[in-house]
């Protein structure tokens, strides 16, 4: 392993669920996984001496009193939501081979599903996203108030433009919950789901069906990221984070008025993060691709450059991104068809990929992964991690 | 002239002059100056500094606020505008139960409390009792005083205060807000840029910040100019033309306040300016949306502050779009008042400062239903409620009837049981509260309740087909609308007598020669005069339009006549020739009156 280089020596989660709630605190959820992720990298909470939390869910504070981390330094959180995780792989990465930590830890949880809703969390707390007085002025009067219209919209444009199907957006759904039917600990485990089904999904909005719609689910996940060097000392086998990067849409809050309405914070985010690592999308064994809706997905592969722009529709069709395709995408289910664990439980699943232990599920092989994140309006972040 | 020390009047104050010296003081003329000594001292002894006005009650004082007269407690607290009654804003304390009231009153002392409740008005600002009032359970906060400032101080006191206000009871119209239907959906907040924004969609202008230096339009507002670093801009009205860029059928809604309204679109717009916005096409089927479609702004009041941008498909506009001026090419669109719930009978349209009101049943000759009539009230309610409207033009459908009164199916079994038609308040009729200027546009038969409507209005232009008449009294009944009180005060008594006696109509040109309408048009020439004549008036100082009306209307006092003319007429209204007349008038055959 290169010198000066980080690496995630450890993952936790809890266990994903709806009814009847994980029946705990968004804190104490947390913390369970957080524990779960030292123990998994075999360092004890006082090691921990960096923490970032996501954002509007806890305090560096509060995870450090709890855990008992007595020698708290750096503490930070990034501000663009579903992004944040893995913008915060980045950000500890840095940390950890500045010296300004030994060790940080990434929580994420929440209870999607028996606390405040991921539908309603907007319009619950407008300043929970850069955009809240955007949307709070110019959109929620109009009915336009929630993520999936204000997605959907996008989706449209490219339908329009590009010729992209229903069936196509389907065929991303469909994968997710295939994926999810060979994780246990997926809350769409046992229920599988074919196209047909998926064509016969209500509308929510058009064109979006309940189906193209993440799940709400209680649930957290953690990983702990730290030096190259510190990792030798551990009993893990370390996956590298080669690289990150993030970026920002323009403008970031407000979507109607993009220029182009496609480029996301990926497409600033995606080329600087494979130049970074030396490598193209060609290299890329899986990719964890935050998946809040399916066109998301597809936008998502275009921007990063898995597929030229307006050929999405083409790449995600036809098996392509699933266990044993040309990149698997999302092997654990995702947010679709796993749970949503605000995209922290894609660099889990990467982990396990890259340390051969998903199991059924693995991707034969794997040597380097792709996660990404997406948040607000927007916004993108993106690692390749490596065995 | 006697002259009294500020040291007496300070006593006098406090109630500790002595008796001998009160009487001096009550025998002799008033000192100029009392006024000011007792405001001296008041002012003295408040513990803030704007200037007092008025003392109103030890404890309460109009003062000089900024830019307002407010009334103020000795604590600081303040209640708002000095014309509108302080008690609305207070705390209120209400003993309507014996075991309250008994806490004041002793024994037999006690009022009773099926009559009668004691309130007490609290201070929210420092918890004393400012007033108390016995009335009848129900009986609305009586506003003890309203003083004329103005006039005080300009004629009694010889210096008119600075920006002088209309002496007017804004209580009704703070009232009347409380009685509007809640929008019940999220709205902007009207805060910076978005205010103004929003401020220029009340005024029916869709405006955009465009850059003073490189001419860049944008919307979200924003501070500066992205494009060239530019802080100078302007608020540039856009063409209000756009093309439908993308949308989304909500059809399960994500926010509870738009539940009832599923499916809807939330429509995308590209303007003519490059800018876009979000918005609803709340006439398009949304199955019937289609990317590039050119749609076109209207305005929708959803309240009182807000109005929202919308958009309908621009082929749609030459369909439902408003009145075309004949001079002028066509006027601002129309807008529809959709605040308001009115029935498919009675349209309220509203441009360039002007509502337009149009009865809308040609197929009954506009009759009234007793909903319509309720409509009209409300309409006309919010007419006169809305800043922004000036003047009203009333007019009808088709081109046979402005209106024939009553809907006589409805509305007789109504009269004759005593329904009172939504007019309870016996010194009220129709309009007899609006006093922003109504002009009748008669594009027809005028009669019956369509007169009565008509004599509540100020300038009149009628078609020259147009006939007027009161022919109540041939079916036994009385037009008890007003038109007893109203009609002789408008036309000569002898002209007066010979319409509402005999009940024969009278035409257009006999209309015109007795005053009772302005002009006399060809038909197609109707509305646009009636328009022309609104345009007229709205060049005029709105304050000062509306305050001559309501000199001259309330001057006339016409109320006593109002409820005498209900006393009156309900014992013809009760009597059998009430009955027989309108039986007659059914079965088409002369009718047969007892005179009881």
């Amino acid at each position: 392993m290169a010198e000066g280089q980080a690496c995630i020596v450890g993952i936790g989660e809890t266990a994903f669920c709806r009814k009847p709630g994980s029946g705990m605190s968004q804190l104490e959820l947390q913390l369970r996984a957080c524990t779960e992720a030292l123990r998994d990298a075999g360092i004890s909470p006082a090691f921990v001496d960096g923490i970032m939390p996501f954002p509007n869910l806890g305090r560096a504070e509060e995870f450090a009193s709890n855990l008992g981390c007595e020698n708290l330094r750096f503490a930070s959180t990034i501000h663009m939501g579903g992004a944040a995780p893995v913008a915060s792989l980045q950000s500890a990465a840095a940390a950890v081979t500045e010296g300004l930590a030994n060790y940080v830890l990434l929580p994420a949880g929440w209870n999607g599903y028996s606390g405040a809703r991921v539908r309603q969390t907007v319009t619950a707390d407008l300043a929970s996203i850069p955009g809240g007085a955007t949307a709070r002025d110019y959109y929620i009067p109009f009915g336009f108030t929630a993520p999936p219209q204000w997605y959907a919209v996008i989706a449209r444009r490219h339908m329009h433009e590009f010729g992209t199907t229903a069936e196509q957006l389907g065929a991303i759904a469909v994968a997710m919950r295939k994926h999810a039917q060979l994780n246990p600990a997926a809350v769409m485990c046992g229920k599988p789901m074919t196209i047909d089904d998926y064509m016969r999904s209500p509308m929510l909005a058009d064109p979006y069906r309940i189906l193209d719609c993440c799940l709400e689910t209680d649930g957290a996940a953690a990983v702990v990221v730290t030096s190259a060097e510190r990792a030798r000392d551990l009993d893990v086998e370390p996956v590298r984070i080669l690289s990150g990067a993030s970026g920002q849409p323009y403008p970031a809050d407000e979507i109607t008025n993009r220029k182009d309405l496609f480029r996301t914070g990926l497409s600033i985010a995606a080329p600087e993060a494979f130049e970074k690592a030396g490598l193209t999308p060609e290299d890329v064994d899986f990719a964890m691709i935050y998946d809040c809706f399916t066109f998301e997905v597809l936008q998502q592969i275009e921007e990063v450059g898995f597929c030229k722009r307006g050929e999405g529709g083409d790449f995600v069709s036809g098996g392509r991104i699933e266990l044993g395709g040309e990149l698997p995408v999302n092997t654990h289910g995702g947010l679709l068809s796993e749970a949503h664990v605000l995209g922290m439980s894609h660099i889990t699943e990467a982990v396990r990929q890259l340390r051969g232990t998903a199991g059924r599920r693995q991707v034969e092989g794997a040597e380097i992964g792709v996660v990404t994140g997406w948040g607000d309006f927007g916004d993108g972040s993106i690692a390749v991690l490596a065995r | 002239m006697a002259e009294f020390h500020k040291a007496d009047v300070e006593k006098l104050i406090d109630g500790v002059l002595p008796w001998p010296a009160v009487q001096d003081m009550m025998k002799s003329a008033k000192d100029l100056d009392r006024f000011d000594k007792y405001v001296e001292i008041l002012q003295e002894r408040v513990p803030w500094d704007e200037r007092i006005l008025l003392p109103l009650t030890p404890q309460l004082f109009i003062v000089a606020g900024d830019g307002a007269r407010v009334v103020k407690c000795r604590c600081g607290h303040e209640f708002g505008d000095y014309r509108v009654n302080w008690k609305l804003s207070a705390l209120i304390y209400v003993r309507d139960d014996e075991e309250s009231l008994s806490e004041v009153y002793k024994g037999r002392e006690m009022p009773d409390p099926t009559w009668v409740q004691v309130r007490e008005y609290i201070c929210p600002g420092c918890g004393a009792q400012l007033e108390v009032e016995a009335v009848p359970r129900g009986c609305p906060p009586d506003f003890d005083f309203l003083p004329d400032l103005d006039t005080f101080y300009r004629e009694w006191l010889g210096r008119p205060l600075r920006d002088s206000v209309p002496y007017e009871d804004l209580t009704p119209a703070l009232v009347a807000t409380w009685a509007q239907p809640d929008y019940a959906k999220p709205v902007p907040e009207l805060e910076g840029f978005t205010k103004d924004f929003y401020d220029f969609c009340r005024k029916g202008e869709l405006r955009f910040q465009r850059c003073s230096e490189c001419g860049t339009w944008r919307h979200i507002p924003r501070e500066m100019c992205a494009e060239c670093g530019s802080f100078e801009w302007e608020w540039e009205p856009s063409t209000g033309r756009g093309t439908v860029f993308s949308w989304t059928v909500v059809e399960r809604p994500l926010h509870p306040d738009f539940s009832g309204d599923t499916p809807y679109a939330a429509v995308i717009v590209e303007m003519d300016e490059g800018v876009r916005l979000v918005s609803e096409v709340p006439d398009c089927d949304p199955d019937d949306l289609r990317i590039g479609m050119p749609v076109e702004v209207f305005f929708d009041a959803v309240s009182h502050k807000i109005t929202l941008p919308k958009f309908r498909p621009r082929a749609a506009v030459g369909r439902t779009g408003g009145p075309v001026d004949r001079a002028g090419g066509p006027r601002t669109p129309m807008r529809a008042r959709r605040t308001l719930e009115l029935p498919d009978t009675i349209r309220y349209e509203v441009s360039d400062r002007v509502a337009v009101v149009t009865v809308d049943r040609p197929d009954a000759l506009n009759s009234l239903t007793k909903d319509m009539l309720t409509a009209l009230d409300a309409v006309f309610a919010d007419f006169n409620a809305d800043d922004d409207i000036w003047v009203a033009v009333l007019t009808a459908a088709g081109e046979r009837a402005f209106c024939t009164g009553m809907d006589l199916k409805e509305a007789i079994p109504l009269l004759t049981s005593g329904d009172e038609l939504g007019y309870e308040d016996h010194t009220k009729r129709q309009f007899s509260d609006v006093f922003k200027p109504i002009i009748g546009a008669v594009n027809g038969h005028c009669i019956a309740g369509g007169m009565e409507m008509l004599v509540g209005t100020d300038i009149r232009i009628a078609a020259e087909h147009a006939t007027f008449g009161l022919g109540e009294v041939r079916w036994g009944l009385v037009p008890a609308g007003g038109s007893h009180i109203r009609v002789p005060r408008q036309i000569p008594w002898a002209v007066a007598m010979e319409l509402l006696l005999t009940g024969d109509p009278i035409d257009a040109q006999r209309a015109y020669e007795i005053g009772l309408v302005n002009r006399v048009v060809p038909s197609e020439d109707l509305m646009p005069t009636a328009l022309d004549m609104a345009a007229r008036i709205c060049r005029n100082g709105p304050l000062a339009v509306r305050t001559s009306k309501q000199i001259a209307v309330r001057a006339l006092g016409l109320e006593q006549g109002f409820v005498l003319e209900k006393a009156l007429a309900a014992k013809v209204f009760a009597s059998e020739d009430a009955k027989e007349g309108p039986e007659a008038f059914k079965e088409k055959r002369p009718p047969e009156f007892r005179g009881r």
